[in-house]
């Protein structure tokens, strides 16, 4: 029987010396080779062409996400199954994002690895509990909403300032109607135009327009 | 012989031959009948009937005659030709020929028969025969003849006829030519030649009759070239001749016309060809007329468009006509006519040119006498009006326009219809009939005398003075042609006489009531009249007395003046002009009086003096008034002198005041300026921070001060090496400061009193040679200001000022000017220097603050580095190995369960060690802020914050997924970070929100609570929280701007906005 063939990448010896004694305790799994850097576990693949490759994301030289990009994007059809400290779905989704198909925290069993190992060669996703696609997904929406909008972003002052700006009123005019100082007035309107990215008097009037902070002009 | 032989014989035979028994069947038939007949004999032998069935239908009756005539054998040899219908369908023409054969016993054996197939000659005889039948038609219907003469002259045919001729010419047949037509030498020699062999195309005759013969004769010649016979062809040509001649004529008789008359004509065929080309004035266009002919006109007149053009339309088939100037004065009428052929078509055009330069010359000249006299009515101010006999008004001038209504030009209406309007009276002012007006007489044919009238115009109610003269134009028969009637206007004269007469007695009256005495001589002195003043001038009671006494004018002066008068007198007889003289008079009682005369000439006829008038005026009074004011004036200047030399010294007196007063304002002008400039010093150098800008104004100002110096140079003292460095320079030594060497205290001390701030040397060339001095002399400098800047008391540098060549001593108030400079450019360098030693601080300080938050991120990396991999990783082996050892354990099974729990348990401790290590290491420098970026880091420690302080981050972005530079990144971590712990630190809500958002210049950061608020003035002011002055540190060093917004018991609202472009700025630089 073919064994599976492993490579592990872990920049500390002590680790590898564990998970190589846990991972040979398995009768279909063999170790290849060890690597205790990027380059290094890059190299490795490249000549062994193993079946399963152990990857710490924490590595001298290349860090682990940029390892796994580069073995799924090689030659190589070695499966990237990672092994981390860190369980955060930030870390999960971009290493799954860069073609890892096993995300293992390092604080869970070593049940948890061997059944990575073995999904992995079948094609298929393991993620260490509590780990889980959904929370996964929820974390890109997370990150991927674009929901701010800049008008809250403004203070009080600022949306009392900019209908008068809008309006084409002097700084003067502005901090007499405000009772405020027409130095002070126009700070407000440049951190206003700041804040929504606005260049000309003409992009701040058409957004108080489209926003209807002031009516359209008949 | 053989029979074979002559079944050869037959067999072979070219011929058709046959022989047929008595009933009319095939005994034999020889096979050329395929080759006549297209059938074989086997045919004929099988039908007996077949020739006749290939028979021409047209000569079927004739073969079946034959066959009847020949079944019996009576009849003997015979001939027959007949037509047949080929085989292949063409008609052929046999010769049958046949004969009856009978034995030696005479019984009849039958008939032989032969036929030949003749179609080619029957062809050739229809041919000729149709030629000859054609020849002879063709000869009997025109008009010429035709004869053939064979070679021994004998006239073998002759056909035609000719209208002239009296006689039928076929009398001459058989005739011999030679006899026959002895009396034609002319003929008989062409057929003699004919009859050689020569051809003679063209011989004319002239027949009694007047017939004009064309003749043409042929020889006829056999194959072997002998002449056999001749052809002669005669056409009648006399009318053609007639035609030719008449021609002739008309082509004379045109040449003469154009010759004779002021014409050129051309004329040219279809294709613009010149066929002819005649007439006057033809040279003028450089045209020769005989070598124009055959060329084409296009091309002949191509230096003439205009005329090229002509023709073009004229062989378009269109008539043109031109007028044509050649030179100044002359002028060709031309037209340009397209000639037609029977067809309609253009086939040519005729030019014709007249010369019409007399014609157009006189039309012009009449033109021009026209208009002269036209001119010439039109500006003479007396009416003319011409009458027709009938009395209708044919011409007007407008020089009655005067009179509206009055017979101006245009006027159509009779001379009735316009008295209407017009009253006509006479002298006297009576009405004058119009039938007795000069018109009306005219009209009946009476030459009225010249009349005066007055012309009313009753609508304007205007009245004119006119003389009304008439003249009559009469034809041969005596009958009255036309009425000219001259309307003057004479008015003016009228109204002249009138005013002539109004002014003499103007005058009249003037001279009789003047005050003065007028008088009136001849040149030679002779009075002809004076008034009655004039002779009570002199003491006379009238001018009778006067006159009675002195008919001699002049003699009125006294003897001394007498020559002066005469002289005055010519003078303005000469010169003209009224001249006004003085003499002295003798009055009647002998007293002498002072005269004065205006006297003027009038002139007589011809302009030549005439008469003198004098108006004289005794002056005695005046003259005594005159005396009296010279007196005063005298008097008055005088006075005036006297007060003039007064005011002369008064007015030297005012001039010194006033000099000295400009002196003063000069002065305090001199003085303002001063003060101005030094303001303007004071301002320009204060208005400096940076020392360099501070010293260079220093030179600027003062080489402004002194531009005579125009060379500046500021050292300043350098304490360390006690010497005075070159600061700045302004002017020539811009350039040479390098080589300008620092000049030890003790040296400038040596040559520059310490007591005295300023210093000069006037001239260094006069000063005791001084080794010292040797680059000023190098350098050409001859007088030195050196001014000291002293700063309480204590030198902080000098100022120099040179000037080259030529020495320069400065004023007292340039010195003055400099000192006061000098003390404002000491403050201004002590300020600079205090700011710069503030603002490098300051900057030394920034650094160090931006230095230790890098320091400090560094360690926080470093430490959590440390923490997640050294230590987690042994964690995470130990945890592995406790998970191998638990599984290797073998044991009974209590033991084994103990083991397992003991085990498990210190598993568990383990990974709560794990955990604690890794979060020390995420609250030092979260990870994924260096591997994930921004966004990634803040949700985790998001997490991380709500699960330990249990306030709810809401948090809104836009733009922010992506990275930025790490400085960047780790400035907004911290800073949302510190927020976040103040807001949990301070506030006390449960929920705060979070919003990041970028664009290309900036990023942006807000943290906003619900809670207390505080006065962030205070705060910061007071130094509260380390935290917020922290932020401000991180914000500063980015080059960030922060804002806080709280009030107490409002919440708060923390900004942060950091560029990003001046990040990129610096990178790219």
């Amino acid at each position: 029987m073919r064994k599976i063939s492993i490579v592990l990448v872990d920049d500390h010896a002590i680790l590898r010396q564990g998970l190589r004694a846990l991972l040979e305790q398995e009768p279909d799994m063999k170790i290849a080779a060890e690597a205790g850097s990027g380059p290094e576990a890059l190299r490795l693949v490249e000549s062994l062409r193993p079946d399963v490759v152990v990857l710490d994301l924490e590595l001298p030289g290349i860090n682990g996400l940029e390892v796994a990009r580069l073995i799924h994007q090689g030659r190589s059809q070695a499966r990237v199954v990672i092994l981390s400290m860190f369980a955060k779905e930030a870390y999960v989704g971009e290493a799954l994002n860069q073609g890892a198909c096993g995300y293992v925290l390092k604080d869970s069993g070593a049940r948890d690895l061997v059944q990575a190992i073995r999904h992995a060669i079948q094609g298929k996703l393991y993620l260490s509990p509590p780990l889980s696609e959904q929370a996964i997904e929820a974390y890109t929406q997370k990150a991927m909403a674009q929901n701010l909008d800049l008008y809250e972003t403004l203070t009080g002052r600022e949306r009392q300032v900019l209908p008068l700006a809008a309006l084409g009123k002097s700084n003067a005019e502005i901090g007499e109607q405000l009772l405020i100082s027409a130095r002070t007035a126009e700070i407000h309107r440049a951190r206003v135009m700041r804040k929504l990215g606005l260049k000309t008097q003409a992009d701040l009037t058409r957004f108080a327009v489209r926003r209807g902070i002031i009516p359209i002009d008949d | 012989m053989d029979p074979e032989v002559y079944r050869l014989l037959v067999d072979t035979s070219y011929d058709w031959e046959e022989l047929l028994d008595p009933q009319g069947n095939y005994i034999y038939i020889s096979p050329s009948c395929r080759r006549i007949t297209g059938y074989p004999p086997e045919e004929f032998t099988a039908n007996p009937a077949l020739l006749l069935e290939i028979a021409h239908p047209g000569d079927r009756a004739a073969l079946e005659e034959h066959y009847r005539s020949t079944a019996s054998g009576e009849s003997g040899a015979c001939k027959l030709e007949f037509r047949i219908l080929h085989r292949d369908g063409e008609e052929r023409w046999l010769e049958h020929r046949c004969q009856p054969v009978h034995s030696n016993d005479g019984s009849f054996l039958g008939r032989r028969g032969s036929n030949r197939d003749i179609t080619g000659f029957k062809r050739s005889e229809e041919a000729l025969r149709q030629d000859n039948a054609q020849l002879r038609c063709f000869m009997q219907h025109i008009p010429g003849l035709m004869g053939v003469i064979d070679r021994a002259g004998k006239i073998t045919m002759i056909e035609g006829a000719l209208d002239t001729m009296s006689f039928d010419p076929r009398l001459f047949l058989g005739m011999n030519a030679f006899d026959a037509w002895q009396d034609w030498p002319q003929i008989v020699d062409d057929v003699h030649r004919a009859l050689q062999g020569e051809k003679i195309p063209f011989s004319t005759f002239v027949a009694v009759s007047g017939t004009h013969l064309a003749i043409r004769y042929t020889p006829i010649q056999d194959e072997h070239g002998q002449v056999i016979s001749m052809l002669a062809i005669a056409t009648d040509i006399t009318e053609i001749k007639k035609r030719e001649k008449a021609l002739r004529q008309k082509d004379a008789l045109l040449r003469n016309v154009i010759v004779n008359v002021p014409i050129a004509i051309m004329a040219l065929d279809k294709n613009g060809v010149i066929t002819l080309l005649e007439g006057e004035g033809l040279e003028s266009f450089g045209v020769e007329a005989q070598a124009a002919i055959g060329q084409s006109a296009l091309e002949y007149f191509s230096a003439y468009p205009e005329i090229v053009a002509n023709i073009r339309q004229a062989l378009a088939g269109e008539e043109v006509y031109d007028l044509y100037r050649i030179g100044r004065t002359r002028v060709y009428e031309t037209r340009y006519a397209p000639v037609y052929d029977e067809a309609g078509g253009v086939d040519g055009a005729i030019v014709v040119g007249i010369n019409v330069t007399e014609h157009t010359q006189a039309r012009e000249q009449l033109r021009q006498a026209k208009e002269q006299l036209e001119v010439i009515l039109a500006g003479i101010t007396d009416g003319v009006h011409v009458w027709n006999a009938s009395g209708k008004l044919i011409y007007a001038n407008q020089g009655t326009a005067w009179l509206k209504n009055y017979l101006s030009e245009g006027t159509t209406a009779e001379f009735d219809q316009i008295t209407e309007d017009i009253e006509v009276l006479d002298e006297a002012g009576m009405h004058i009939p119009p039938e007795q007006l000069p018109v009306a007489l005219a009209r009946r044919g009476v030459q009225a005398q010249p009349r005066l009238v007055r012309l009313r115009n009753r609508q304007l109610n205007e009245e004119r003075w006119a003389v009304l003269k008439s003249n009559l134009v009469f034809d041969e028969s005596g009958a009255m042609q036309m009425a000219v009637v001259i309307t003057q206007d004479v008015t003016e004269l009228k109204n002249a006489e009138a005013a002539l007469r109004e002014s003499e007695v103007l005058y009249r009256t003037l001279v009789e009531t003047s005050p003065d005495g007028i008088i009136l001589v001849d040149l030679k002195g002779h009075i002809l009249k004076a008034n009655q003043q004039f002779a009570e001038l002199f003491g006379f009671s009238s001018v009778e007395e006067l006159i009675a006494s002195h008919p001699q004018g002049f003699d009125l002066a006294i003897e001394e003046e007498r020559p002066r008068v005469s002289a005055n007198i010519q003078k303005a007889i000469i010169e003209g002009p009224t001249r006004l003289s003085e003499y002295v008079a003798r009055r009647k009682d002998g007293s002498l009086f002072p005269i004065e005369i205006s006297g003027s000439i009038i002139l007589g006829m011809a302009g030549a003096a005439g008469t003198l008038v004098g108006i004289c005026r005794d002056i005695s009074e005046r003259k005594r008034v005159q005396q009296e004011l010279h007196e005063a004036s005298e008097r008055l200047e005088q006075r005036v002198r006297e007060r003039t030399a007064e005011l002369a010294e008064a007015n030297q007196n005012l001039r010194l005041e006033n000099i000295e007063r400009q002196r003063a304002e000069a002065e305090s002008r001199r003085h303002a300026a001063h003060m101005e400039a030094l303001a303007h010093v004071a301002a320009r150098v204060n208005a400096q921070l940076d020392l360099q800008s501070v010293l260079q104004a220093i030179c600027e100002e003062a080489v402004r001060a002194i531009p005579a110096m125009p060379t500046t140079i500021v050292r300043l003292y350098n304490e360390q090496l006690d010497q005075l460095d070159i600061a700045a320079a302004y002017g020539q030594f811009s350039e040479q400061k390098r080589r300008v060497a620092a000049i030890p205290l003790s040296l400038h001390n040596a040559h520059i009193s310490t007591t005295n701030p300023v210093n000069v040397l006037p001239d260094i060339r006069k000063l005791p040679y001084l080794p010292d001095f040797d680059l000023f002399i190098e350098w050409q400098i001859r007088s030195v200001v050196s001014v000291d800047l002293l700063h309480h008391e204590e030198l902080i540098g000098v100022l120099n000022m040179v000037s080259f060549e030529q020495p320069y001593l400065p004023t007292d108030d340039e010195l003055a000017f400099l000192q006061a400079l000098a003390e404002q450019a000491t403050i201004a360098i002590a300020n600079a220097r205090l700011f710069e030693q503030v603002s490098a601080g300051r900057q030394r300080l920034q650094m160090l603050s931006q230095r230790l938050v890098e320091i400090q991120e560094a360690e926080r990396r470093r430490l959590a580095c440390e923490l997640h991999d050294e230590i987690g990783s042994t964690l995470t082996s130990l945890n592995i190995n406790l998970d191998l050892a638990r599984r290797s354990i073998k044991a009974e099974q209590s033991v084994l369960m103990k083991a397992q729990d003991q085990l498990a348990q210190t598993q568990e401790q383990l990974k709560q060690l794990m955990q604690q290590v890794r979060n020390l290491s995420l609250d030092l420098r979260p990870a994924q802020l260096d591997d994930l970026g921004l966004l990634p880091a803040l949700l985790v420690y998001f997490e991380r914050y709500t699960e330990k302080t249990g306030i709810q981050v809401d948090f809104k972005h836009s733009g922010v997924d992506k990275r930025f530079a790490p400085e960047i990144e780790t400035t907004a971590f911290r800073i949302i970070q510190e927020a976040l712990t103040n807001v949990a630190r301070h506030t006390g809500v449960n929920a705060a929100i979070a919003r990041i958002w970028a664009n290309q210049e900036f990023l942006g950061l807000q943290v906003e609570d619900h809670g207390d608020g505080f006065d962030p003035q205070a705060a910061l002011i007071a130094g509260v929280t380390a935290g917020l002055s922290g932020m401000c540190e991180r914000v500063t060093s980015c080059g960030g701007d922060i804002e806080i917004e709280s009030k107490v018991g409002q919440g708060t609202t923390l900004t942060v906005v950091l560029p990003l472009l001046r990040q990129a700025l610096q990178e790219s630089a």
